[in-house]
């Protein structure tokens, strides 16, 4: 057996040794970060968020219901 | 019902030291507003006291946990007797590390649980993350070494993710939501933790007597430093942190903390609670959680699980850096995972004293700036000043002298050195009536190298408030510190070297002294103690970097060494000394003979 294929054949068996449990347990993303952070950072910082909130059209907020 | 209860414990010890700090805090803010105003009030007397009042305050904050951690006991924890009924994954990730120290590592916490008896309830799990295609094949070659060594088929696994996502955090998670569901706990660990059998099952046991803790800290101490500076840092790390981590424990109750490694986790409590999303928006304020520890304790704490640091928990080790170079690096990283917190402040939910904690931690790398801020305002003072009017009064043909407030500013420094200086003090004092001290080679041994820590972390402070200072203005300009794998093993640092990563300090603690000797001369000789370490900070890094006499900074850890850090020296000596591990696999490859000649997936 030369030197590539004993490597090939070290690399199969570590990986057939080290396979992990299969035992899935769900890990549900977690809300993290208040809507108004969000809505800064997509604003590109306070500056552009406040200039939203003053530009927006009045009783936006409330259009949808 | 009982008058006292370990919450009004916590309650107090919070109220009383958050009280202090920011009486503290007001005190310097306004002796400096007279001092300041002596020669005429002017705009930059009040910046400099605002910035006088945040430092102050933050000094103050690190002074009170240090006193709450010395008027208090660890309390006694309860533990479950008898046998284990749960299985522990210890989790290992690693990423484009020496897989020879790490795996024997792993090898030595093996063979310490096997002493313990119970090593039937544990499995190793190495989570690779190497991106480095050479070392990743001498992890596959070095895990069957490991399996050779230990005999622990079945118990210790290895996988490579094909990609970060997440980071660290990704890894683990990557891990939990594939095999999470067959362990109970997880011991997470970094590639540097070692930790001493008996320690992971006593985790284990109190993790079973507290079904509502969700996660277990313990203090790791530092080992193996060989350099001036690693062996100052594991002395600090060892003699002061168990007692400001009392404090801490102290005030934080169940919205403990957690560091990332050497803990426990209760899986259903991990999975279900710490999920991470990414963030919106580019690094370095967006993207992955970069400092993922504070956020998961917080997060374990917002599902209402308790998270807890025992300061009892001996055998719980890491090694540090070696070099100042290093410690800057690192600390970079964690400056811009502390900074992203800032997005996090707000998130619902959380405990009030989770939010604290990510205060505190902005506040840790924005206070350096204050200081530095400060010392700029006091240079450029006099540009502001408005010229002395010694004739206020027309009907007064004398003039008037301004009143001097020398006695206030020397009041205001003796003030900030004894909140820097006092709980090392009040430390070693407490040491010493615990015979804490002859663990660390007796009480004058140890008060002497209270003393040369005293003064190297002195002439070290101005070069990382310089380093911490870097760090935040990149981060706020927008620069991504990336994932740099952690330099290990010896730091040693050339002259040459230490100059190229600390010329700018060389260059701007110049600047400082030229600015005062040219704009407030009476300053200089103020400044000397912060910018002298500036000028001369490549020989400050160089020499610190390399090993030094031993006869100070000993610890317990030096002096009668853990079994676990025998067997990993000792293993990892062998190890080192056989240069092809696959000579030694004869046997592990015999036995699985039909997966010889199969290409890896």
């Amino acid at each position: 057996m030369n030197a590539v294929s004993m490597d090939l054949d070290l690399d199969a068996l570590a990986l057939k040794l080290g396979a992990l449990p299969d035992a899935p347990l769900p890990m549900p993303v977690q809300p993290l970060e208040a809507q108004f952070v969000t809505e800064i950072v997509q604003s590109g910082g306070l500056l552009g968020y406040a200039l939203r909130l003053l530009t927006a059209p009045r009783g936006a907020a409330g259009a949808g219901n | 019902m009982p008058l006292w209860s370990p919450a009004l414990g916590v309650a107090v010890t919070r109220f009383v030291a958050v009280t202090a700090s920011l009486s503290a805090g007001a005190g310097g803010f306004y002796l400096f507003l007279q001092f300041g105003a002596a020669d005429g009030f002017d705009s930059m007397d009040v910046v400099r006291s605002v910035l006088i009042f945040l430092s102050t305050f933050w000094l103050a904050w690190g002074a009170f946990t240090a006193l709450a951690g010395l008027l208090t006991r660890p309390p006694r924890q309860p533990r479950v007797d008898g046998p284990l009924v749960s299985r522990t994954a210890i989790l290992v990730p690693v990423y484009n590390e020496d897989p020879v120290a790490t795996f024997a590592r792993i090898a030595a916490m093996e063979r310490s649980l096997q002493s313990t008896g119970l090593a039937h309830h544990f499995d190793f799990a190495i989570l690779s993350d190497t991106r480095n295609e050479d070392v990743a094949r001498r992890e596959r070659l070095w895990f069957l070494r490991l399996l050779q060594e230990t005999g622990a088929e079945g118990r210790i696994f290895y996988r490579r993710r094909t990609q970060n996502k997440g980071r660290k955090a990704g890894n683990i998670e990557d891990f939990i939501k594939r095999s999470g569901g067959a362990y109970e706990f997880g011991i997470i660990l970094d590639a540097d933790s070692l930790m001493e059998g008996a320690t992971m099952v006593e985790m284990v046991r109190r993790m079973m007597a507290a079904p509502n803790l969700g996660l277990l800290q313990t203090l790791p101490n530092i080992v193996n430093a060989r350099s001036r500076f690693g062996r100052v840092v594991q002395f600090a790390a060892t003699f002061y942190s168990p007692v400001f981590a009392r404090g801490l424990g102290m005030m934080q109750g169940d919205t403990g903390p957690f560091w990332g490694h050497n803990a426990i986790v209760r899986m259903n409590a991990f999975a279900e609670a710490c999920g991470l999303p990414e963030l919106t928006g580019p690094a370095p304020f967006g993207g992955h959680v970069m400092s993922h520890d504070y956020v998961e304790a917080a997060l374990l704490a917002r599902a209402g699980w308790a998270v807890r640091v025992d300061d009892d928990l001996t055998g719980s080790f890491e090694e540090g850096p070696e070099n100042i170079v290093d410690f800057a690096k690192r600390d970079r990283r964690w400056c811009q995972g502390n900074l992203q917190h800032t997005r996090l402040l707000f998130a619902p939910g959380l405990k009030a004293w989770s939010r604290f904690v990510f205060f505190q931690g902005i506040l840790s790398y924005i206070a350096p700036v204050f200081w530095l801020a400060f010392l700029a305002a006091s240079i450029a003072a006099p540009l502001f000043a408005p010229p002395i009017d010694y004739f206020p009064d027309e009907a007064w043909p004398f003039p008037v002298l301004p009143v001097s407030q020398t006695s206030k500013a020397l009041g205001l420094f003796v003030g900030v050195v004894g909140l820097l200086f006092l709980p090392k003090v009040l430390l070693l004092i407490e040491a010493g009536l615990r015979r804490r001290t002859r663990d660390y080679g007796g009480w004058l041994q140890a008060a002497a190298s209270v003393v040369a820590e005293i003064i190297l972390s002195s002439f070290t402070a101005p070069v990382f408030l310089m380093y911490q200072t870097r760090s935040v203005l990149q981060v706020i300009r927008g620069a991504d510190g990336g994932w740099p794998a952690q330099s290990r093993g010896d730091g040693s640092l050339t002259l040459a070297e230490a100059w190229g990563a600390s010329y700018w300090i060389v260059t701007t603690g110049a600047v400082v002294l030229g600015a005062s000797q040219w704009l407030s001369p009476g300053l200089v000789l103020w400044l000397l103690p912060v910018a002298l370490p500036m000028v001369l900070s490549p020989f400050l890094i160089s020499w610190s970097s390399r090993p030094g006499p031993n006869g100070l900074f000993h610890t317990p850890a030096e002096r009668a060494s853990a079994a676990v850090l025998d067997l990993h020296r000792q293993i990892l000596a062998e190890w080192e000394s056989s240069a092809d591990p696959s000579a030694a696999l004869a046997s592990l490859v015999e036995r699985h003979a039909p997966v010889m000649g199969e290409t890896p997936a």
